[in-house]
């Protein structure tokens, strides 16, 4: 009888795997590799990416969903002498895992690598590939420097016993075959085991035009430079098992050995550990001798609980206290609490502004802390969003900081939580079409200029895409680069980019992670290139990871309120409280009014409109106002029927009634996240943890396949707990899945809407210091000028640039009803903060300067930035412009400046034109962004205007109209279904025009390059809303164009 | 070494298996440009050349073989030749001898 065919080799373990977290020499995510490996019937996959384990977290979760194992690693370079070998080490264990963190950080500190002698330090439970075609095995047998491969074979393996692996690979290079021979031969002359390693930097063959773009790219090359660093083949990919890709049928290449095979399983198996989840104890808060943290976190509350809660409000509190008090205990997180209010004392007892927001303003016990503001008992704000007991990990703290002192309180934390147990999270800065043209179109070869030019042209409406979604701006690349192969090149590129693919990394914008234990057993640590301490992991994995973390956001805003605190202060003497501002009708009077420029979060042209519409009289109402206007609530059709309720044009109705308890609050409607969550319990009968992890699967799903589990799992709840029919159960998960995309917690909102009436408060009582402040920190969304004609409505006037009375930053001078606002030297273009600062200690030194020639033998400030200072009138009180700037020039050429020649060599000024207004104005806005007399750039166009027919926005009535006026905002947000919103101005006067996506797609090369528009519209005002619906636009060149603002496509 | 438990949950349903390209087969023979046609008897080598992707070609499969006329001895040194020989990396691709190696 005949036996059966012996089975064909295959590979079941892939221990050499490449994603793009290599940054340029892998082309796949994680995700995308374990989901092929997983397709080609492989058991098991190891990251080695270079100089880090970024990808670790992703790989596990990936790993998990499929059936693999994980196994972490990483590719070092190691110095030896001259040569650099790529040296793949895998952790055998946690512990080896964190002893390669720490080899890793090393290797980042030096640039990149580590040395024998770094690497004999950092072996424990670490097992070491001798690497792919690059490896020191194959390098030096090709330059057959034999004796330093016996040496460096020999030391390896000395410096890890057992743990030392022969890499056998074919990447089908011509004598692979029988190089994996020589290999095998040499792991038995040494004794070492060889295991089947081949080389893998992306999922599939399909992605090697993409991978051998990015590596052009990487060298600086173009696709038609050869380069020995570029892929020979296609034999990269992860290969199918039996190598049949490479290998002719019949033919077994020495990976394929069955002694080789069973190593690579020895070897597979050996390095599989869980890492998911790694619990880190709390960080070591203060507390004080003989107290455990939860008894000292009990007494601080309870000592504050008495001191707010008087009366018939402190039983109800003291419920609530104690059962937060309660899950902070049973989940063992009061040290993370200490830690966050230790953080938030600081801050209060320098007068650092700050103020907790996000979830966490939802928990009595932050507030009793001080770490955040609001009452959440007042406001019915909910713990469970916050934290519960089902909760896995900690919940995360968000605290605004004034952004000017933020790097101040992160050296703070960094010195008292201590340098190997404080870093920031990093943030994962993936491709968007811009910059995966600018890298793709390099490679190929599009010459720079045709590069910015596409990237230019992209502009708002495309440049959010994802390269993947390059056809949606045919049109853009008709346009730039025609009809031709290059472009279909690039297109075939860009769709092949996975959606969202890491380009680099960057500091996360405020996480911090906290730990007792050193953060390098959970991550490399590395630098960023502004020497910000980083780990290699965002706060998704993060989280994944049960790291604690803390948000430190800076907030310009609050900044801002700390500016003008001392503005007020150095004016009159007194100090404003800005934690708790009363709450006063004048104040409310003009919000209601629209009269918002200036103000946090409710100065846009779209909350103008709110602002008349809705007439907010609370802090709730301020609060629901702010939490409208984002993509949850626009996208699931919430914000009309708010108003209109809200208003009584409308009856409020709820799809069921179980959901009216939930929704009364706000008419109805679905605002917050905490909805999602309210309704899940309430209706669904979900458990607070279940109803969590629902509200996150509603509010982030991309695919309808992501959302058929929450829906089942909500549409049988709501059947079985509420009563409800099929198709109410379905409208009510309908409505929750609109509000897809990103809506505030009702806490936040409630904190931002405090922040609001705050600097509406502030604004209303010291318009001068207030805005000298908005000026300095600029935090808002509208250019200088807009706010320099602002000034003239708040009763504030502005003086000239002055170099004898100006200083280093925005202030107020008395005079005036409201005050006297007087630029800063650095209010010029070219004028930096330390040229300001030396004219102003030079003048205080000297005394006022006689004029230009004085100036610059007196302060030592470079050429340019005394020209500037000419040019934008600084020396207008001394003498003429053009002969200060004609001066200027004399000087520059003639004497080094902080000099006083002996005999003046600078020619004498001969007779010059004086400036017109038209120039002066011009340079004035080319220069500072403003002009202090009040001359907008409308005003010179009035005669053009007034030809063509164009009312001035003041004059102009409602109805049809034709009107105009400068261009200072584009928008065209993502979830405005094609509409986009210009905002024109004339002198104090604004309207927003309203473009139809029909008018867009007409115009958009006007509407994209205009300066002054020219509309044909409807014009409505209500307030200080006034809005035009466009029927036709028009564009004019202006003399200077608005430092305006613009997003949203 | 003892391996650890296999930490790993019950596995999920694995994805559908992807289809896998065809494995390299060996040409039976090859025809010469002189007309020759020459029976394929041994491998030495086999690689992958890149494709100039962005000029639309395709990859190319390499084979480095012996090859001899029919009714030729082993051993016999006169009509063996050592070659290469490529084809295009597309289905039915013809082979081709891209040069001799003797």
């Amino acid at each position: 009888m005949a036996s059966p065919p012996a089975p064909t080799p295959r590979l079941r373990d892939l221990l050499h795997v490449h994603s793009f977290f290599s940054f340029g020499r892998g082309a796949s995510s994680p995700r995308r590799l374990v989901e092929r490996a997983a397709a080609l019937g492989y058991e098991s996959l190891a990251l080695t990416d270079h100089g880090g384990v970024y990808g670790a977290v992703e790989l596990h979760q990936a790993a998990r969903e499929h059936g693999l194992r994980a196994i972490v690693g990483a590719t070092v370079a190691l110095r030896d002498g001259d040569d650099v070998h790529p040296l793949p080490l895998l952790a055998g264990s946690r512990r080896g895992y964190a002893t390669l963190n720490e080899l890793l950080t090393l290797a980042h500190e030096r640039g990149g690598e580590v040395t024998l002698p770094i690497l004999e330090a950092h072996t424990t439970d670490l097992h070491a590939l001798s690497g792919g075609r690059a490896g020191f095995p194959t390098t030096l047998l090709v330059r057959r420097r034999f004796a330093d491969l016996d040496r460096l074979l020999e030391r390896l393996t000395a410096l890890f016993p057992d743990r030392f692996w022969v890499q056998l690979y074919h990447g089908a290079h011509p004598a692979d075959l029988r190089r994996g021979r020589y290999l095998r031969r040499l792991a038995h002359r040494a004794r070492l085991p060889a295991v089947a390693a081949p080389e893998v930097r992306y999922a599939d063959a399909a992605s090697y035009p993409l991978y051998d773009a990015l590596t052009c790219a990487r060298l600086g090359i173009t696709v038609d430079d050869p380069h020995p660093d570029r892929p020979r083949n296609d034999a990269d990919a992860l290969p199918p098992p039996d190598l049949r890709d490479r290998v002719p049928d019949g033919e077994v290449p020495a990976l394929l050995l069955p002694d080789v095979l069973a190593n690579t399983r020895t070897l597979a198996e050996a390095c599989t550990w869980p890492l998911l989840p790694d619990r880190l104890e709390p960080p070591d808060a203060y507390v004080p001798d003989g107290l455990t943290p939860d008894a000292y976190l009990e007494r601080r509350t309870y000592g504050a609980l008495v001191e707010r809660y008087a009366g018939d409000r402190l039983p109800t509190a003291r419920e609530r206290l104690d059962h937060e008090l309660a899950t902070i205990r049973a989940l063992g997180f009061a040290g993370f609490f200490l830690a966050a209010a230790e953080i938030t004392d600081y801050c209060h007892d320098r007068g650092i502004v700050c103020s907790g927001r996000g979830s966490a303003a939802a928990s009595l016990v932050c507030h009793l802390l001080g770490i955040t503001q609001a009452d959440p008992l007042e406001h019915d704000l909910l713990f469970e969003r916050f934290l519960h007991g089902g909760k896995a990990s900690p919940p995360d703290i968000d605290v605004d900081v004034a952004s000017a002192r933020r790097d101040e309180l992160l050296a703070w934390v960094e010195r008292r939580f201590g340098a190997r147990t404080e870093a920031m999270v990093c943030n994962r800065i993936t491709y968007h079409l811009p910059s995966a043209v600018q890298d793709l179109g390099r490679a190929l070869g599009i010459p720079p200029e045709v590069r910015d030019r596409l990237t230019k042209a992209l502009g708002r409406p495309y440049r959010h895409l994802r390269p993947h979604q390059a056809r949606e701006a045919d049109e853009v690349f008709d346009e730039v680069l025609g009809d031709t192969p290059l472009r279909a090149q690039l297109v075939r590129l860009l769709v092949s980019m996975e959606a969202k693919f890491v380009r680099h990394v960057a500091p996360h914008s405020g996480g911090v992670v906290l730990s007792r234990a050193p953060l390098a057993h959970v991550s490399p640590l590395e630098r960023s290139s502004g020497g910000i301490k980083l780990l290699q992991f965002d706060k998704d994995d993060v989280e994944a990871l049960g790291l604690i973390k803390l948000d430190l956001l800076g907030l310009r805003m609050l900044s801002v309120f700390e500016r003008a605190r001392e503005e007020v202060h150095r004016l009159t003497g007194t100090w404003v409280d800005v934690r708790d501002p009363p709450l006063e009708e004048a104040v409310w009077e003009r919000i209601q009014a629209g009269d918002t420029m200036g103000l946090f979060q409710i100065e846009s042209p779209g909350q103008v409109r709110m602002s008349v519409q809705l007439k907010p009289r609370t802090l709730t109402d301020l609060a629901h106002q702010v939490a409208l206007f984002r993509p949850g609530p626009i996208q699931s059709h919430t914000v009309h029927p708010y108003v209109a309720r809200r208003n009584g044009r409308e009856p409020v109705t709820y799809l069921h009634p179980a959901l009216e308890p939930v929704l009364r609050k706000s008419y109805g409607v679905i605002l917050f996240q905490e909805d999602l969550m309210r309704i899940a319990v309430a209706v669904a009968g979900m458990s607070w943890t279940d109803a969590e992890r629902f509200r996150k699967a509603v509010t982030t799903f991309e695919d309808e396949h992501e959302i058929r589990g929450p829906y089942r799992a909500f549409v049988d709840g709501a059947m079985r707990h509420a009563g409800c029919s099929e198709a109410e159960a379905q409208a009510i998960f309908e409505a929750m899945a609109a509000f897809r995309g990103y809506g505030f917690a009702e806490s936040h909102a409630w904190a931002f809407g405090l922040h609001a009436y705050t600097s509406a408060w502030l604004r209303h009582h010291h318009p001068g210091p207030y805005l000298a402040a908005v000026l300095n920190e600029h935090p808002g969304m509208w250019p200088r000028s807009t706010l320099r004609q602002e000034a003239r409505r708040w009763r504030v006037e502005v003086a000239p640039l002055d170099v004898n009375r100006s200083g280093a930053g925005w202030r107020v001078d008395p005079g005036g009803p409201e005050g006297t606002l007087v630029p800063p030297l650095q209010a010029t273009t070219g004028v930096s903060d330390a040229v300001a600062r030396e004219v102003v200690l030079e003048r205080a030194r000297g005394g006022a300067y006689a004029d230009l020639r004085d100036l610059h033998q007196r302060a030592r400030i470079p050429s340019d930035a005394l020209e500037a200072l000419a040019r934008a009138g600084a020396f207008d009180g001394l003498q003429a412009r053009r002969e200060a700037l004609y001066q200027a020039r004399a000087l520059h050429h003639t004497v080094p400046p902080g000099q006083a020649p002996l005999f003046d060599p600078t020619p004498p000024t001969p007779p010059l034109a004086a400036l017109d207004d038209a120039e002066r104005v011009v340079w004035d806005y080319r220069l500072k962004g403003f002009e202090e007399a009040g001359v907008h750039p409308v005003d010179l166009l009035r005669g053009e205007l007034r030809d063509l027919g164009v009312t001035p926005l003041a004059a102009a009535k409602e109805g049809e109209v034709r009107t105009g006026g400068w261009v200072v905002a584009r928008q065209r947000p993502g979830t405005a279904k094609g509409y986009a919103f210009f905002v024109i101005e004339d002198g104090p006067d604004r309207a927003q025009v309203v473009i139809a996506p029909e008018l867009w797609d007409a115009q958009w090369r006007v509407l994209r390059d205009a300066q002054v528009l020219v509309v044909d519209g409807i014009l409505r005002r209500e307030g200080r809303a006034w809005t035009v619906r466009a029927r036709t636009v028009a564009g004019l060149d202006a003399p200077v164009a608005a430092r305006g603002y613009a997003y949203g496509g | 070494m003892t391996p650890p438990p296999d930490p790993r949950p019950d596995p999920g349903p694995r994805p559908d298996p992807v289809a896998l390209p065809d494995p390299v087969a060996l040409p039976d023979r090859i025809v010469l440009p002189d007309g020759r046609t020459l029976r394929v008897r041994r491998l030495h080598d086999a690689w992958r050349v890149g494709n100039r992707w962005w000029r639309g070609e395709p990859p190319t499969v390499h084979l480095l073989v012996d090859a001899a006329p029919d009714g030729a001895r082993p051993g016999d040194p006169d009509d063996a030749l050592t070659l290469e020989i490529h084809r295009d990396d597309v289905p039915d691709a013809p082979w081709r001898p891209e040069r001799t190696w003797d």
